[in-house]
């Protein structure tokens, strides 16, 4: 009797704290609020007051969803229009990579009929995997499209069709509701909206294929596994190394043949893409297990790839995070072993105890949690023995705002790292410039420069024609003393630019070039010099 | 952009990436399998998967140079691919439910 009564004012307790504590999330991201107590801890707090709901029996068939498609359209749509709102503001792509796929892409197309893997500096090897640029090839040829078309408009159209596949695997593993619930979670997320932010193309390709071969493995079809395991191989190596990592205790788990044949499939697919990289993704992979022992044994955070750290995450997840936490514990008191549950555990291993690349592991981590948190609503809040449906509903609709306007102050605020004058300036120097010579920059200039300028960039630690090490450039650029020039320049046969865009955080101290070597061309937004040769010119 | 930069586009585009996922979407879910939704998510998979992995496979094995010709071929090819196999599986069914019809018609 005294137990029935302590669960029923748990239950009663649950719905009200789940109300209290969304209300001061979104009023907190509202910035109306500001909350003395930690409020956050109400987060790890709620899914214990979720247990007993989760032994509530489901209701057969209660609540069958309507309106999938509107649903679904309208999370498509959202996902889509937040990612193009800051083009409203500035034409420049977001983040700081769209100069190094520009001009990636642009290298691949230069080279067709051929794909240049011979000719390809270490860096670019290193740095992008084949399948994109051979698809931007193919797009090239067929639809005319160019480099600018795929940065500006598919990549955020990508973006927002990974809608589709977190509603296909949610609905596939949890029901139709929890599906829709996912697709609009992924909608508003701050990570996801954070990684088109910062111009992870290969990255959200990469969820897009991890999120259809889970649903092929969990449809038992192992053919279309293979290829979109095999894609993963071609686009993006991290969600690759995770999917096989899910594999591994999946297979353990129910000993399907057909798994291992699927990975005898994938090898055989990537084995010319991998093999003529060979040395480039045996030194990404063999280190990690090195890289992993040292983090963990030392608390170092080593190889953490950029991306927001997990204080941050939890911030800006915090209206779903208790919800994920529920939906991880209704699996496991399920005792549901699906490949989501993997694919959880074993990405929030690697992100919250900082095993390898762990920041970039939070982008798909943030996959999963909106999955799960779809998990816990439906079995908690939208469980109709639980609560009353006015107040689920509301209580739902609270999760996606309250997730959202973090979401849309971020699309709102978002700038690009140049303004449109700098970029004027860039493209200035690709029309009045001699095609053979050579732009000198910061590290933050240097990927603009090498995409629009189509000339040859002389950065800090950046590209293929750096050959000075890191002190020598810590002493260039803080040097003041026009006389290091010339020494630092002699390496460079040609003529010479120098760009600089005026932003906080530039690090050149720009008095060593107001001697009787340079000649200032554009001075607003963005400065630009032309080095005069060694023995200086008077301008 | 003019009106057939537009159209080329348009078309070029839902030719190499949604296309051949679609008729392969058929190998691997058959027809009543899945929804349209699943189906539409799926195309979109398997065309941005198959049409890199096919180019640079044949680019690799015979040196294939990738022009609009041999990579329209690939992609047709692919397509072409996918409906043999799935008229295969049709008329292997169809064999299948034919010779167990005979049977019962001997039995009796």
């Amino acid at each position: 009797m005294m137990k029935k009564q302590t669960i029923s004012i748990v239950e009663s307790s649950y719905i009200t704290l789940v109300l209290i504590f969304l209300i001061l999330t979104l009023l907190k991201n509202l910035d109306v609020l500001s909350v003395p107590v930690n409020y956050q801890l109400f987060a790890y707090a709620l899914p214990f007051f979720a247990l007993p709901l989760l032994l509530l029996p489901k209701l057969a068939g209660a609540g069958q969803p309507r309106g999938t498609l509107p649903i679904l359209l309208a999370a498509f749509l959202l996902a889509f229009l937040v990612r193009l709102f800051p083009r409203v503001h500035s034409s420049v792509p977001l983040g700081y990579d769209p100069g190094f796929y520009k001009y990636m892409l642009e290298l691949y197309t230069s080279s067709l009929p051929q794909i240049p893997e011979a000719d390809l500096v270490t860096w670019v090897r290193d740095m992008f995997p084949q399948g994109l640029p051979v698809l931007s090839d193919v797009m090239h040829l067929v639809a005319g499209t160019n480099s600018l078309m795929l940065i500006n408009y598919l990549f955020p159209l990508l973006g927002a069709l990974v809608v589709f596949p977190v509603f296909v695997v949610a609905r596939n593993l949890f029901g139709q509701r929890v599906g829709m619930i996912a697709s609009l979670l992924y909608a508003v997320s701050y990570a996801q909206f954070h990684t088109f932010a910062m111009f992870y193309f290969n990255n959200v390709l990469g969820l897009l294929f991890l999120l259809l071969a889970i649903h092929a493995l969990e449809k038992r079809n192992y053919g279309m596994m293979a290829f979109m395991f095999a894609a993963l191989g071609i686009f993006h190596y991290v969600e690759f190394l995770l999917f096989a990592l899910i594999l591994v205790p999946y297979f353990l788990l129910h000993r399907r043949v057909g798994i291992v044949f699927a990975a005898l499939g994938t090898a055989l697919l990537i084995a010319p893409f991998w093999l003529s990289r060979w040395e480039i993704i045996r030194d990404i992979l063999l280190p990690a297990a090195s890289i992993a022992a040292t983090n963990i044994a030392t608390g170092a955070e080593a190889s953490g790839g950029t991306f927001i750290d997990l204080g941050t995450y939890i911030k800006v997840s915090l209206a779903y995070l208790p919800f994920a936490i529920t939906g991880a514990a209704c699996l496991v008191m399920r005792r549901n072993w699906n490949s989501l549950l993997f694919y959880f555990v074993i990405n929030f291993i690697i992100a919250v105890f900082k095993v390898f690349f762990f920041r970039r592991f939070l982008i798909p981590l943030d996959i999963a949690m909106v999955i799960l948190a779809a998990v816990g609503i439906e079995n908690t809040l939208l469980n109709p023995r639980a609560t009353k449906r006015v107040v689920a509903v509301a209580a739902s609709i609270l999760v996606i705002v309250a997730t959202g306007t973090v979401t849309a102050k971020m699309a709102n605020d978002a700038r690009p790292a140049i303004n449109d004058e700098q970029m004027a300036a860039i493209e200035w120097i690709r029309e009045n410039t001699e095609k053979d010579a050579w732009v000198l920059a910061t590290n933050l200039d240097g990927p603009w420069l090498l995409g629009w300028s189509q000339r040859r960039v002389i950065a800090p630690g950046l590209f293929q024609w750096d050959v000075h090490n890191e002190a020598e450039w810590l002493d260039f650029l803080s040097t003041a003393d026009p006389e290091a020039v010339p020494r630092f320049l002699s390496a460079y046969q040609g003529t010479i630019y120098v760009y600089y865009a005026r932003n906080s955080g530039g690090k050149f101290n720009l008095d060593k070039f107001g001697g009787r070597y340079f000649q200032k061309l554009r001075d607003d937004k963005a400065v630009i010099y032309k080095y005069l040769g060694g023995g200086g010119v008077s301008p | 952009m003019n009106i057939l930069d537009g159209l080329r586009l348009f078309f070029g585009s839902a030719f190499v990436l949604f296309v051949p996922g679609l008729a392969w979407s058929f190998v691997f879910f058959g027809k009543g399998k899945i929804d349209w939704i699943e189906r539409v998510a799926l195309s979109f998979g398997l065309s941005l998967a198959l049409v890199p992995l096919t180019v640079f496979w044949l680019s690799w094995l015979f040196h294939v140079k990738i022009t609009v010709l041999s990579v329209s071929l690939v992609v047709t090819g692919l397509t072409g691919a996918a409906g043999l196999g799935v008229w295969g599986r049709q008329r292997s069914l169809w064999s299948t439910t034919l010779a167990r019809v005979r049977r019962r018609l001997r039995f009796r």
